[in-house]
C-alpha cells in the first residue's frame, strides 16, 4: 500500500507514522490558525481553505507528545475526519515533517498488529522501516465520542436524525 | 722795569693820544682819499657825460637844418625836371625869391643851366643887347639865383649868362656834381659843398638837375652860417665847438680863437695848417657815434675833453671841445671840503679822548697805589671807593673787593696751615704703620699664591674628567634622539595598520550585508524548494489515487520531489556555509576590532614611550648644556685661578713696593711738617684788618 510517511516532531526519529495516499486530500503547508476556547490540547484550532473551515489536530499532543513547533517542512495533511458526514468532515492533521511516500506492505513478516488492533482504533499496524518502525494511522478513526461530536455535531446530528427516525 | 719819570696820569694821557688819535688821522685820511677818488671819478664821468649830451644836441640840430635844405633843394629839382618849370628862366627866379623869402635859414637859392641846356642862351644874349646892357662876357652858364642879405648882386633874381662861375666859387665842387651825375645817370646826388669866399665859408645843398638821362644843371640852397654858429653856440655853453667839414679842407668854430692869415677873426678857416689840424685828422678818420676822448689842446695848451660825431646828411664832423680844467677845480674844492671836514672831527676825537684818560688816570693811580699796598702784605687797609661806575671804577671796586678776599683766605690758609701741620703729623705715623701691615700684607699674599697654585692644577684636572662627562653626555643624546626617530617610525607605521585595520573591518561588515542578502535568497529558495517538494508530494498522493493511470504522472512527481530534496538540501548547504561564513566574518570583525583596540593601545603605548624618550632626550640635552656649562665653568675658574696666582704675584710685588712707599711717604710728611712752619711764618708777616674775623684755632692739633 502506498502511503505516506511522516513524524510528529520534525526528525527523522524513532515514530514514525503513515497515511494511506488514499485518505489524503491534499497536502498543505503549515497556515495560520485560530485557537478554540474550552477545546482539547490536541485541537489546535480551525484553519481557512477555500473559504471554509477545519479543525486542525496535533498528533502530537494527541500520541500524549510535545506540541508540535512549525517550521519549514511541517505540513498539514487534509483527509476525511468524518467520512460519514455529506461534506466529507474535512480536518487538517499537524504534521512535523513529511517522509515521503512508500510502497509498504503492512501485512508483511517481522509486522506487529499493535496493541489496538480493534475496527475502530486509529492506530493500525507497525511494521519495520529502514532500522525503524513505521505505524500506519487511521485519520478516520483519530475523533470518537464526545469528540467527533463536538467538532462535527451537526452532520453527526443530522445524519443520526434520520437514523433514529 | 725802569718808571718813567712823568706822572702816572700824564703818561696814560700820551698814550691815549699816541694809539687813538694816530689810527684815527690814518682812517680819516684814508676815507678821504677814497671819497676824492670817488669824487673824481664822478666829475669825470659827468663831464664826458656833458660832454656827450652837448654833442647829440648840436648834432640834432644841425641834422634838422641839413636835412631841411637838402628836402628844399630836392624839391626845386623835381620841379625843374619833372614840373615843367625847366628853360622858364622867369618863373623860376620867381619861385627862388620865394623859396628865400619863406625860409629864413636859406641865405640863397639858385638854378644853373649848362650853357645853352634850355636853348634859350642866345635870346637872352639878344635881348640884353636889344636892351643896351653890358654884355656878359665869353659863354657859359645860365645861372639865376635869389640871396638873403646884403643884395649885392642878382638877389632880384636876374639871369647871369657867361659865367663860368656861377659867382659863389664852388667850380670845383660843381665839376663833381657834374661828374657823378653824368656817371651814374641819376638826379640822386645830394651834396653838402663848403664855399668859401670873401673870407666866408657857404655851405651849399646841391642837387643835380636830370632831362632824359642827360646833366643839364644843379639846383642849389646855401644854409646861413651864421644859423649853423647859433645852433652850436647854443650847444656848447660851457665848450667851445668846432665844426669841420668832412673832407677836412675848412674849419668852423665858434670860438674865434683861429685867427686867419689876415689877423682878423673868421668864423671858417682851411684846415690844413690849422693848428688843431693834428688832432682832428685822428678824429676825423674815426667814423662812428659819439666818441669823448681827453687830449692837449695845442693852441691853449691845456687838456681837453673832445666829443666826436659824424652827422647824417653832408658828411660833415662834429667836434665838441671842452678842458678840464672845471673838472680840477671841483676835485679841488671837494678835497678841502674832506681835509677841513676830518680836521675837526679829528680835534673833537682828541678832546673827548684826552678828558676821558685823565679821569681813567686817576682812577688807575689809586688802583695802582692799592695793588702796590697788596703786594707788600698790606691787606688792613680798603680801597678807596669810586665816584663813577665805568670800567675804572669797575676795577677799584673790583680791587677792594679782592683785598677784602684775600683778607678771607689769608686768614682760612693760617687755620688751615695748623691744620695741615697736624694732619701731617697723623701721617707719618700712619705711614709707619702701613709699612708694617704691608710687610704682613705680602707674606700672606706669598701664602695664597701656593694656595691658588694647587686650586689652578686641580681645577685642570676637574676640566679634563668634565669634558669626558659632556661627550658621553653628547653621545647619549645622540641615541636617545635615535630611538626617538625610531619611535616615530613606529607610531606611523601603528597608525598605518589601524587605518589597514579599519579598512579590513569595514569589508567584512560589507562582506556580512552582502551574506544577509544571499540569506534571503536561499530563504526563498528553500521556499520554493519547500514549496516544490509539497507539490511533488500532492502530485505522488494524486497520481496513487489515479492508480494505473497516474503511473507516468507518478515518476514525474517524484523526480520533482527528488529535485526539490536536493535544491532543499543545497540549500540546506548553502544556508549552513552562508551561516559559517556570517559566522566567520562576525569573529573577523570581532578580531579586528580587537586587533584595532590592540593597535590603539599599542600606539598609546607608543605615544607614551616617545614622551617618555623625549624626556629623557630633553633631560639629556640639558644635562649636557650644563656639562659644558660646568666644564666652561671649570675652564674659566682654572684661568681664574691663574689670574688669582698671577695676581698674587704682583700683589706681592707691590706690598714690597708699597713697604718702600710708606717709608718715602713719612719723609714726605717730615717734609709737609717743615713747609707748614715756614707757611705759618710767611701768613703771620702780613697784616690784617680784623683779627678777630679769623676762624679760631684750637691747639696744634
Amino acid at each position: 500500500m502506498r502511503a505516506l510517511l511522516f513524524d510528529t516532531d520534525g526528525t527523522d526519529g524513532e515514530r514514525r507514522w503513515a497515511i494511506a495516499c488514499g485518505c489524503i486530500l491534499e497536502l498543505l503547508p503549515v497556515v495560520r490558525w485560530r485557537e478554540l476556547p474550552d477545546a482539547p490540547r490536541w485541537m489546535r484550532g480551525v484553519f481557512e481553505r477555500q473559504r471554509s473551515l477545519h479543525p486542525l489536530i496535533d498528533l502530537s499532543i494527541r500520541l500524549g507528545g510535545p506540541p508540535i513547533s512549525p517550521r519549514l517542512g511541517s505540513r498539514i495533511v487534509l483527509v476525511r475526519l468524518a467520512p460519514e458526514r455529506t461534506d466529507g468532515g474535512l480536518g487538517g492533521i499537524l504534521l512535523g515533517g513529511v517522509l515521503g511516500i512508500e510502497t509498504i506492505d503492512w501485512s508483511g513478516a517481522g509486522g506487529h498488529a499493535g496493541v489496538a488492533c480493534a475496527l475502530d482504533s486509529p492506530f493500525g499496524p507497525i511494521v519495520p522501516h529502514h532500522g525503524t518502525t513505521v505505524q500506519l494511522l487511521h485519520p478516520e478513526r483519530l475523533l470518537v465520542g464526545d469528540d467527533r461530536m463536538r467538532l462535527f455535531p451537526e452532520p453527526v446530528w443530522e445524519s443520526a436524525a434520520p437514523a433514529a427516525g | 722795569m725802569p718808571e718813567s719819570n712823568l706822572p702816572f696820569r700824564q703818561r696814560l694821557v700820551g698814550k691815549m693820544a699816541l694809539f687813538g688819535v694816530i689810527p684815527t688821522l690814518l682812517l680819516v685820511g684814508l676815507i678821504v682819499g677814497i671819497n676824492i677818488r670817488r669824487e673824481t671819478a664822478q666829475a669825470q664821468a659827468e663831464a664826458e657825460r656833458a660832454v656827450t649830451e652837448g654833442t647829440r644836441r648840436v648834432v640834432s640840430e644841425l641834422e634838422a637844418q641839413s636835412s631841411h635844405a637838402e628836402v628844399i633843394a630836392s624839391l626845386l629839382a623835381r620841379v625843374q625836371a619833372e614840373g615843367g618849370l625847366f628853360g622858364h628862366r622867369a618863373e623860376t627866379a620867381s619861385l627862388l625869391r620865394a623859396v628865400v623869402a619863406d625860409h629864413h635859414e636859406i641865405r640863397s637859392a639858385a638854378v644853373i643851366y649848362e650853357p645853352n641846356a634850355d636853348g634859350n642862351d642866345a635870346q637872352e644874349l639878344m635881348e640884353s643887347v636889344v636892351a643896351g646892357s653890358s654884355p656878359p662876357v665869353g659863354l657859359g652858364r645860365f645861372a639865376i639865383e635869389a640871396r638873403r642879405g646884403d643884395g649885392s648882386k642878382a638877389e632880384d633874381g636876374e639871369p647871369v649868362i657867361n659865367l663860368d662861375s656861377p659867382a659863389v666859387g664852388w667850380e670845383d665842387g660843381y665839376a663833381e656834381v657834374r661828374r657823378h651825375a653824368e656817371r651814374n645817370a641819376r638826379a640822386e646826388l645830394s651834396m653838402n659843398i663848403a664855399v668859401r669866399a670873401d673870407g666866408v665859408v657857404n655851405v651849399h645843398q646841391v642837387t643835380p638837375l636830370m632831362r632824359d638821362g642827360r646833366f643839364v644843371g644843379v639846383v642849389q640852397v646855401e644854409l646861413a652860417l651864421d644859423e649853423l654858429e647859433a645852433a652850436m653856440s647854443r650847444a656848447g655853453e660851457r665848450a667851445a665847438a668846432d665844426l669841420f667839414l668832412s673832407d677836412g679842407v675848412h674849419v668852423l668854430t665858434t670860438t674865434g680863437a683861429v685867427a686867419s692869415d689876415e689877423g682878423r677873426k673868421e668864423s671858417a678857416v682851411p684846415v690844413t695848417g690849422h693848428p688843431l689840424e693834428r688832432t682832428l685828422r685822428v678824429f676825423l678818420d674815426t667814423p662812428g657815434a659819439v666818441r669823448v676822448q681827453t687830449a692837449l689842446d695845442p693852441i691853449t695848451g691845456v687838456e681837453s675833453h673832445y666829443g666826436i660825431t659824424r652827422l647824417r646828411h653832408g658828411n660833415w664832423s662834429l667836434v665838441v671841445r671842452m678842458p678840464t680844467a672845471g673838472i680840477g677845480e671841483s676835485m679841488t674844492a671837494a678835497l678841502v671840503r674832506n681835509v677841513v671836514t676830518a680836521t675837526c672831527g679829528v680835534a673833537a676825537i682828541a678832546i673827548v679822548l684826552i678828558m676821558l684818560a685823565r679821569g681813567v688816570g686817576r682812577r688807575l693811580e689809586r688802583a695802582v697805589h692799592a695793588a702796590r699796598r697788596i703786594a707788600d702784605g698790606n691787606l688792613a687797609e680798603p680801597v678807596p671807593p669810586s665816584e663813577t661806575a665805568d670800567e675804572s671804577g669797575l676795577l677799584l671796586d673790583a680791587f677792594e673787593q679782592m683785598t677784602s678776599n684775600l683778607n678771607r683766605i689769608v686768614g682760612q690758609v693760617q687755620h688751615a696751615s695748623i691744620q695741615i701741620n697736624s694732619t701731617a703729623t697723623e701721617l707719618a705715623a700712619t705711614s709707619r704703620e702701613l709699612e708694617t701691615t704691608a710687610t704682613g700684607f705680602g707674606a700672606s699674599a706669598t701664602e695664597v699664591a701656593a694656595a691658588t697654585r694647587q686650586i689652578s692644577t686641580t681645577g685642570e684636572e676637574l676640566l679634563h674628567t668634565m669634558q669626558a662627562v659632556a661627550d658621553s653626555a653628547a653621545g647619549a643624546a645622540e641615541k636617545a634622539q635615535d630611538s626617538r626617530n625610531g619611535l616615530r617610525s613606529m607610531q606611523t607605521s601603528v597608525r598605518r595598520l589601524d587605518d589597514a585595520a579599519h579598512s579590513v573591518a569595514a569589508r567584512l561588515s560589507a562582506i556580512n550585508e552582502k551574506a544577509k542578502g544571499i540569506n534571503a535568497i536561499v530563504a526563498t529558495i528553500t521556499k520554493v524548494a519547500d514549496e516544490t517538494n509539497l507539490l511533488s508530494v500532492n502530485a505522488s498522493i494524486e497520481a496513487e489515487k489515479a492508480g494505473e493511470f497516474g503511473l507516468g504522472f507518478l515518476i514525474v512527481a517524484r523526480e520533482i520531489r527528488r529535485l526539490a530534496d536536493q535544491t532543499a538540501s543545497a540549500t540546506l548547504d548553502i544556508e549552513r556555509m552562508i551561516r559559517q561564513m556570517q559566522s566567520a566574518v562576525s569573529a573577523g570583525v570581532s578580531e579586528m576590532d580587537r586587533f584595532g583596540d590592540s593597535l590603539r593601545t599599542v600606539l598609546d603605548d607608543v605615544d607614551r614611550v616617545g614622551n617618555r624618550v623625549q624626556g629623557i632626550i630633553a633631560h639629556v640635552e640639558d644635562d649636557t648644556i650644563r656639562f659644558v656649562q660646568v666644564t666652561e665653568g671649570m675652564r674659566s675658574q682654572a684661568a681664574g685661578a691663574k689670574q688669582i696666582d698671577e695676581a698674587m704675584r704682583e700683589l706681592s710685588v707691590g706690598a714690597r713696593q708699597t713697604i718702600q712707599s710708606a717709608g718715602e711717604f713719612g719723609n714726605a710728611a717730615n717734609d709737609l711738617e717743615r713747609a707748614i712752619a715756614s707757611l705759618k711764618v710767611t701768613v703771620s708777616s702780613m697784616r690784617l684788618r680784623d683779627a678777630s674775623a679769623l676762624p679760631r684755632v684750637d691747639g696744634g692739633r
